[in-house]
C-alpha cells in the first residue's frame, strides 16, 4: 500500500464514474456515477493526507466538507429528478429532448 | 467664503439642463406645453448661481489661482486624464462674462421666446451651452477643454438649428456643425503633436506651462521646433473654426438662423472667443513660435478687413452683425499674434458687452418688427423705440471706439501693441539682398483702415434701422412697440457694461487694473513674446487720437452716403443683392473647391471600391454563416450526448496540452502512470 | 458619512450572510399576499451596496477568521457587481412573479426566490474573499447550489425541470472535475492555504502541479461556459424562468470569472506564463464556438446563451495580463456586462410577457414601442461593442490587458471575432427596427416599474463608458 496505488484507484474510480456517466441512461445511476467521482476525489484527499501532506488535518477536514456538500447537492438533485418525474413520467436521460432550437 | 468648491459652477447650468430637459420632455405631449413663468425662472435662476459662485470666487482668488481635482477621468497605462478645475486670472475673466452675460441674456430670452412651442427645450439647450462654455474655460487640461469645445459646438447647432421646422435653419446649423468639425480635427491632431512632444502629462495646463519653460530655458527650441510650430498651426485651425476666421469663417453669418439671444450669447459674446481664449491659455506655447504668431497675425488681419469690407454690403441686420463680429475676432487675434494677449482678452471682454447689447438690441428691434430682419423695411425706429435705439447707439459707439467708450479703451490698446510688438521682418528678395518688412506697421494701418470702415458699416446700420423714415407697410407700423422689460433691463445693464467696461484697462489715465489680473496667468507668456519680438515703446495718446479720427471719420462717410441716399425697396431675400456682392460668399466657393475632390474620390470609393470590398463580405459572410451552421451542430439534445461532447473536449484539451510547449512535464507523467498500471496488472495477473 | 476602518469591513459580508433568512423568515410572520418579505428584501439588499460602497480601495487588505477570509479591492468591486446583480434579478423576478411569462404558469413563494438569489451571492463573495482551497470549494459549492434550486423553481413547468436536470448533472460533473483537481493541488502543496500553494508552485512544478490545473480548469470551464464545456447553456438558459436565466448569465458567470481571477493571480501566479497557452486556447475557441452558434439562433434565449458564452471568451483574454491590469478589465467589463445583459434580459422578459420569445417578436418594435426598441439597440449595441456605449471600454479594457503581455495573435483573433458578433446583433436590431410589424403579435404593455428599470439601465449603459468610477470607489473615492 502507498501513494502511488491509491492515487491509481481514486484515477479508476473517476474514470469508472465518467465512463458509468455515459453509458448509463437512467438518471439515478448518472447520479450514482457522479458520487463515485466526488469519491474518488475523497480517496485521492484521504490519500495525500495520510502519505505525504505536511497539513494532513486540511485533508481529511476537506474529505468531510466534501461528503456534506455532495449530501447537499444530491438532495437537490434528487429533489429536482422528483419533479422531472412527475412531468415525464419516465427516468430516461434520453427522453430529455423538448428543448432544442 | 473662499472655499467654495469649483465643481459648483459647472454644477449648476447642468442641474437647469437636466431639470429643464425632463420638464421639456415631458410636456412635450401636453397640448399647452409647461408654464413659461415657472421656466423662465429655472432657467434664469441657474446661470444666475453660477454666476454668483464665480463672483464669490473671484473676489477671494489667490494670486496664483486656484485648482482643484474632482476625480480621475481616463486611467489608461498611457494616458492619465483627471476631471480637474483650474480657476485663475484668465479664466476668471471668461467666466465671470459668459456666466454674467448668460444670465443676463437668459432673462432677455424670457421675453424673446415668449410664446414659443419649445420655450422649455430653448433653455434646456441653454444651460446645456453653459455648462459646456464653463467646462472648456474652467478645465485644467486640454482634454476637457476639448470636451467642452465640442459640447458648446453641439449647443450651437442644437440651436441655430433651433427651428427646425424651416429647412433653411437645418442647413444653416449643419453648416455650423461641418465647418466647425474641419477645424476641431485641427485641434485634436494638435493635442496629438503635444502627446508626441511631451507625453499624456503636458495634456495639463499647469504642467503644459513648466514643460514650456522647460523647452526655453534649457534650450531645447530647435529640438522640437517642427514639431512645434506644426502643433501651434494646427491648433490655430482649430480656433479657426471655432472663432471664423479665415478660411472657416462662413458659417457664422448663416448661424444668424437661430434666436437672437443665442447669436448675441453663442455667436457673439462667448462661444466664438473660446478660440481666442484657446491661444491665449496656451500662449507659452505660442510666444516661441514667431512664423504662427505671424500667421496668427495675418489672418487676423485678412478676416477684420474682409469681413469688415462684407459687412458694408449686407442688408441683414444679423448679418451686418454677424460680419461685424468676424472683423471683431480678427482684431483680438491680430493682438494675440503679436503676443499681446491680455490685450486680446480685453477686447474678448468689452467685446463681449457691446456685442451682446447691439445684438440684443437687433432682436429688440425684430421683436418690435414682428419678425422683420431685412433693414431695408426699417427706419426711423428711433422714435417708436427709444430705449432700443438708445441701446444700439451706445454700443455703436462702443463698438466704432468713440473716446471714453469700452471699444476705445481696447481696440486703441490692440493697435498701439500692433506698432509697439510688431516685428520687423527681413524679407529675401529672390536675386538676392532682403529688405527689413515693419510687419507691425503693415498690420496697424490695416487695423486702422478696418476700423474707419467698421464705423461705416455700423453707421449705415444705425442710420437705416433707426433714422429716416419708416419703410415697412402701414399695417405693420401700426403693431410697432418697445419690448417688455424683462428684455429691456438686460439690454440697459449690457450698454452700462459697454460704456465702462473699458475703464478697467484704461493705460492713458493710469488704470491698469485689468492687465494686473491677467498678469499671473499671462505674464509670463508675454514676457518671453516680447523678449523675442523685440518691444519699443509708443506714446499711447497719439494712438488714440488716430484711432478717435479714425472712428469720426468712418461716422462721416456713412453718414454721408447714407444719411439721404434712397433706399433700394427690397427684393425679397435679405440676401447682398446682385452680382456686386456675390463675392461676399468667396470663401463659401472656395470651400466647395475643397469640397470637391472629396467627392470625387467619394464617388470612386462607392463606385469602385466598394463593389470589391462587398464581394469580399458576401464571402466572408457566407463562410460565416457555414461555419454558424457546423458549430449549431454541436446542439445536440440529449444530455448523455452533451456530456460525452464535453468529456471528449476534456480529453483534447489533454491532448493539446500534452503536444504544446507551454505546458512540459506531462509525457513524463503519463509514462510513469503507464509503468505504474502495468505494474499493477502484472501483481493481479 | 462615517469612517471605515478595516476591522469594520466585514459587516456587509455578515449582513447579507444573515439577510436571506431574515427574508424568509418574516414570511412566518405575514400572510402569503402580504409584500414586507418584498420591501426587506429591497432595502437590504440596497444598503448593503451602499454599505459596500464606504470600503476605500487602495487601504489595504483586512483578513478575518484566522487569516482565511480576505477582503481587498478586487473582493469589493466583485461584490458590488455581485449585489447589482442581485438587485436587478430581484426587481426582475417581481414582474415574474406577478404576471407569469412565456406562457408558463405563475411562479411562487418571492420571499424564497430572493432567498436563494441571495444565498448565491453569498457564495460568490465567499469565493473572492477565500484564502484556502476549502472556502473556496465552498464558497463555489453555495454559489452553484442555490442555482440548480432556481432552476427548477417553476415545478409545473416541463421545460423547467428539463432544464434543471440537465443543469445539475451537467454542474455536479463539473464539481468532481474540480474537487479532483483541488486534491491534486493538495496532494502538491501539501496544504489547502493559498500562500502555502504559492510557495510550493514558485519552488518548482510537477506533473501533478499540470493534472491538477487541468482538471480545474475543466471544471470551471463548465461553470463559465468555456468551449467544450458549454453545451448546456443554451439548454438551461432556455428552460429556466426568465428571471432565473438573466441571474444565471450574471451572477453565476461572475462567480466562475472570479474564481478564475483568485486561482490565476493567487496560488498559481508563479506558473501564469505556463498556463496562458492553455487560458488563450479556451479563450479563443469559445468566442469563436459561441459567435458561430449565436448566428443561427432564433429563439431569444437560446440566442443571449451563446452571446454569454462568447462573451465569456473575450473575459478569458484578459486573464492573460498582468495582475493589476486583468483584474481591472475584468471588474470593468463584468460591470458593463451586468447592465448591459440585465437590460437585454428586462427587454426580452417584456415581450415574453405577451408573446413567444422569438426574433419574429421583436418585429415592429421601434413602431410600437419605441423606448424598448431602443433600449434594445442600446443593450445589444453596448455587448457588440459600439464606440460611445460602455461596452467599447470594457472590451478595449479586457483586450487591452491581453495585449499587454504579448499575445497580439489572440486579441487580433478576438477583435476580427467581434465583427462576427456584431453581425448577430445586428440582426436582432434588425427585426426591432427594420423589419415590417407583424399585425398578430398581441401589444405590449409596460408596468412603471419596468418602465424606470429599463431608463435607468439604458442611462447606466451609456453612463458607464465615460464615468471615472472605478478608479476608486464611488462615495470613498470622490474627493468631495
Amino acid at each position: 500500500m502507498n501513494l502511488m496505488n491509491c492515487l491509481i484507484l481514486a484515477f479508476l474510480l473517476f474514470g469508472i464514474g465518467v465512463w458509468g456517466l455515459m453509458r448509463r441512461r437512467h438518471l439515478i445511476g448518472m447520479l450514482i456515477s457522479i458520487e463515485l467521482m466526488l469519491n474518488a476525489a475523497n480517496i485521492n484527499f484521504i490519500s495525500f493526507a495520510y502519505f505525504t501532506a505536511h497539513d494532513a488535518t486540511a485533508g481529511a477536514l476537506f474529505s468531510i466538507f466534501v461528503i456534506a456538500v455532495t449530501a447537499c447537492e444530491m438532495a437537490i438533485a434528487l429533489a429536482i429528478i422528483v419533479t422531472m418525474y412527475r412531468r415525464h413520467k419516465s427516468l430516461d436521460a434520453d427522453q430529455l429532448r423538448d428543448l432544442h432550437d | 467664503m473662499t472655499n467654495l468648491p469649483l465643481w459648483l459652477i459647472p454644477l449648476f447650468p447642468l442641474l437647469g439642463t437636466i431639470l429643464l430637459g425632463t420638464i421639456a420632455v415631458v410636456s412635450s405631449g401636453s397640448k399647452k406645453g409647461a408654464a413659461e413663468n415657472i421656466v423662465g425662472g429655472l432657467a434664469v435662476i441657474f446661470p444666475a448661481m453660477s454666476f454668483a459662485c464665480v463672483t464669490v470666487l473671484a473676489c477671494g482668488m489667490p494670486e496664483s489661482g486656484i485648482r482643484e481635482t474632482l476625480c480621475n477621468w481616463i486611467d489608461f497605462p498611457l494616458l492619465h486624464v483627471d476631471i480637474g478645475f483650474l480657476f485663475d486670472g484668465l479664466s476668471r475673466i471668461m467666466l465671470l462674462f459668459v456666466t454674467g452675460i448668460g444670465t443676463l441674456i437668459a432673462l432677455y430670452s424670457i421675453g424673446y421666446m415668449h410664446g414659443d412651442r419649445g420655450f422649455a427645450r430653448f433653455f434646456a439647450y441653454i444651460n446645456l451651452f453653459l455648462f459646456s462654455m464653463i467646462v472648456l474655460v474652467l478645465s485644467d487640461n486640454l482634454l476637457l477643454t476639448f470636451f467642452g469645445w465640442e459640447g458648446v459646438g453641439l449647443c450651437s447647432y442644437l440651436l441655430i438649428g433651433f427651428w427646425n421646422k424651416d429647412l433653411k435653419n437645418c442647413k444653416a446649423a449643419n453648416k455650423a456643425f461641418i465647418v466647425n468639425r474641419v477645424g476641431d480635427i485641427g485641434f485634436l491632431l494638435g493635442m496629438l503633436c503635444l502627446l508626441s512632444i511631451g507625453g499624456a502629462a503636458v495634456l495639463n495646463y499647469d504642467i503644459f506651462n513648466q514643460f514650456m519653460q522647460m523647452i526655453l530655458n534649457g534650450g531645447h527650441l530647435d529640438l522640437v521646433f517642427t514639431l512645434l510650430t506644426l502643433t501651434g498651426v494646427l491648433f490655430f485651425v482649430g480656433c479657426t473654426g471655432k472663432s471664423a476666421q479665415i478660411p472657416l469663417l462662413t458659417w457664422l453669418p448663416d448661424a444668424m438662423a437661430g434666436p437672437t439671444p443665442v447669436s448675441a450669447l453663442i455667436h457673439a459674446a462667448t462661444m466664438v472667443t473660446s478660440g481666442v481664449y484657446l491661444v491665449a491659455r496656451m500662449g507659452k506655447m505660442f510666444c516661441m513660435l514667431p512664423e504662427v504668431l505671424l500667421l496668427i497675425a495675418f489672418v487676423g488681419m485678412f478676416t477684420a478687413l474682409w469681413a469688415a469690407i462684407t459687412g458694408l454690403f449686407q442688408n441683414d441686420i444679423k448679418k451686418v452683425l454677424a460680419y461685424s463680429t468676424i472683423s471683431q475676432l480678427g482684431y483680438m487675434f491680430m493682438a494675440a499674434g503679436v503676443c499681446a494677449f491680455d490685450a486680446s482678452i480685453f477686447h474678448v471682454f468689452t467685446h463681449a458687452f457691446f456685442k451682446a447689447a447691439l445684438f440684443l438690441g437687433a432682436g429688440a428691434v425684430i421683436h418690435s418688427l414682428a419678425g422683420e430682419q431685412d433693414m431695408r423695411k426699417m427706419g426711423g425706429l428711433l422714435k417708436k423705440t427709444p430705449v432700443t435705439a438708445c441701446v444700439m447707439i451706445f454700443a455703436f459707439f462702443a463698438i466704432v471706439g468713440f473716446p471714453g467708450f469700452a471699444g476705445f479703451w481696447s481696440k486703441d490698446l490692440i493697435l498701439e501693441k500692433l506698432v509697439s510688438n510688431g516685428p520687423v521682418i527681413a524679407m529675401p528678395f529672390a536675386l538676392g539682398g532682403s529688405v527689413n518688412v515693419p510687419v507691425g506697421m503693415i498690420l496697424y494701418v490695416v487695423g486702422l483702415a478696418t476700423a474707419v470702415i467698421t464705423a461705416v458699416y455700423m453707421g449705415r446700420l444705425i442710420i437705416m434701422t433707426f433714422f429716416g423714415e419708416y419703410r415697412g407697410s402701414k399695417e405693420s407700423e401700426a403693431h410697432i412697440h418697445e419690448a417688455p422689460a424683462v428684455m429691456l433691463i438686460p439690454m440697459v445693464v449690457l450698454t452700462f457694461g459697454s460704456i465702462f467696461a473699458g475703464y478697467l484697462w484704461a493705460d492713458m489715465i493710469g488704470i491698469t487694473f485689468f492687465k494686473d489680473s491677467l498678469a499671473a496667468a499671462l505674464g509670463g507668456a508675454e514676457a518671453v513674446g516680447e523678449s523675442i519680438l523685440s518691444v519699443h515703446h509708443v506714446n499711447p495718446v497719439l494712438f488714440a487720437v488716430l484711432g478717435t479720427l479714425a472712428a469720426l471719420l468712418g461716422m462721416f462717410i456713412a453718414w454721408r452716403v447714407y444719411a439721404n441716399k434712397k433706399i433700394p425697396t427690397p427684393k425679397d431675400s435679405g440676401a447682398p443683392e446682385g452680382s456686386a456682392a456675390a463675392w461676399t460668399f468667396v470663401w463659401d466657393y472656395i470651400h466647395v473647391g475643397f469640397v470637391f475632390p472629396v467627392r470625387v474620390i467619394a464617388w470612386i470609393c462607392d463606385v469602385v471600391v466598394d463593389k470589391f470590398l462587398q464581394a469580399f463580405q458576401w464571402t466572408l459572410g457566407a463562410i460565416g454563416e457555414i461555419l454558424g451552421d457546423g458549430a449549431s451542430t454541436f446542439q445536440v439534445r440529449r444530455v448523455r450526448l452533451q456530456l460525452a461532447l464535453s468529456i471528449t473536449g476534456v480529453a483534447l484539451i489533454v491532448l493539446v496540452a500534452l503536444f504544446a510547449e507551454g505546458i512540459v512535464g506531462i509525457p513524463d507523467f503519463v509514462f510513469k502512470l503507464i509503468d505504474s498500471v502495468k505494474s499493477l496488472l502484472g501483481r493481479v495477473i | 458619512m462615517f469612517d471605515f476602518s478595516t476591522s469594520h469591513f466585514l459587516i456587509p459580508d455578515l449582513l447579507l450572510l444573515i439577510f436571506p433568512f431574515i427574508v424568509i423568515g418574516s414570511r412566518l410572520f405575514c400572510n402569503a399576499q402580504s409584500k414586507m418579505p418584498w420591501r426587506i428584501a429591497n432595502f437590504g439588499f440596497i444598503a448593503i451596496f451602499i454599505l459596500l460602497n464606504f470600503i476605500p480601495l487602495a487601504s489595504g487588505e483586512g483578513r478575518f477568521f484566522i487569516s482565511n477570509w480576505r477582503i481587498d479591492d478586487f473582493g469589493v468591486l466583485m461584490r458590488e457587481v455581485l449585489l447589482v446583480s442581485a438587485i436587478l434579478g430581484m426587481w426582475f423576478a417581481k414582474d415574474y412573479f406577478e404576471h407569469g411569462a412565456d406562457g408558463k404558469p405563475q411562479m411562487h413563494q418571492i420571499a424564497e426566490f430572493i432567498g436563494a438569489i441571495a444565498f448565491a451571492t453569498f457564495g460568490g463573495v465567499t469565493v473572492v474573499s477565500a484564502c484556502d482551497m476549502l472556502t473556496f470549494f465552498l464558497g463555489l459549492e453555495i454559489a452553484t447550489i442555490p442555482m440548480y434550486a432556481l432552476t427548477a423553481w417553476n415545478k409545473k413547468d416541463q421545460l423547467g425541470s428539463e432544464a434543471a436536470t440537465k443543469y445539475i448533472l451537467m454542474g455536479s460533473v463539473a464539481t468532481a472535475f474540480e474537487l479532483f483537481g483541488f486534491s491534486y493541488l493538495y496532494g502538491f502543496a501539501g496544504s489547502l492555504h493559498f500562500s502555502e500553494i504559492q510557495t510550493a508552485v514558485a519552488s518548482g512544478t510537477s506533473p501533478l502541479l499540470w493534472v491538477a490545473v487541468l482538471f480545474l480548469f475543466c471544471g470551471i470551464g463548465f461553470k463559465l461556459t468555456l468551449f467544450p464545456f458549454y453545451t448546456w447553456a443554451p439548454d438551461v438558459y432556455e428552460g429556466a424562468p426568465t428571471p432565473v436565466t438573466a441571474v444565471l448569465s450574471v451572477t453565476s458567470k461572475a462567480t466562475a470569472i472570479a474564481f478564475l481571477v483568485v486561482l490565476v493571480f493567487g496560488p498559481l501566479a508563479p506558473i501564469q506564463e505556463q498556463i496562458a497557452p492553455l487560458i488563450a486556447l479556451l479563450a479563443g475557441t469559445t468566442l469563436f464556438v459561441g459567435n458561430l452558434g449565436a448566428l443561427k439562433q432564433s429563439r431569444l434565449r437560446r440566442f443571449m446563451a451563446y452571446s454569454s458564452i462568447a462573451q465569456a471568451g473575450y473575459i478569458m483574454v484578459a486573464l492573460l495580463g498582468p495582475a493589476a491590469t486583468a483584474k481591472t478589465a475584468i471588474i470593468y467589463y463584468l460591470f458593463v456586462y451586468a447592465v448591459s445583459n440585465y437590460l437585454a434580459f428586462f427587454v426580452f422578459g417584456i415581450i415574453g410577457h405577451h408573446r413567444e420569445e422569438t426574433f419574429a417578436s421583436l418585429r415592429g418594435l421601434s413602431k410600437q414601442n419605441p423606448s424598448l426598441a431602443i433600449s434594445l439597440a442600446i443593450s445589444m449595441f453596448s455587448l457588440a461593442g459600439i464606440p460611445p456605449l460602455a461596452g467599447f471600454f470594457g472590451k478595449f479594457h479586457l483586450f487591452y490587458s491581453g495585449a499587454s503581455t504579448g499575445h497580439y495573435m489572440l486579441v487580433a483573433f478576438a477583435v476580427l471575432n467581434n465583427v462576427l458578433a456584431l453581425f448577430y446583433y445586428i440582426q436582432l436590431i434588425k427585426s426591432a427596427w427594420v423589419d415590417e410589424p407583424d399585425g398578430h403579435l398581441t401589444p405590449l404593455r409596460l408596468t412603471r416599474r419596468q418602465r424606470a428599470v429599463i431608463v435607468a439601465l439604458s442611462i447606466a449603459v451609456v453612463a458607464l463608458g465615460f464615468l471615472p468610477f472605478l478608479s476608486n470607489n464611488i462615495v470613498a473615492g470622490f474627493s468631495f
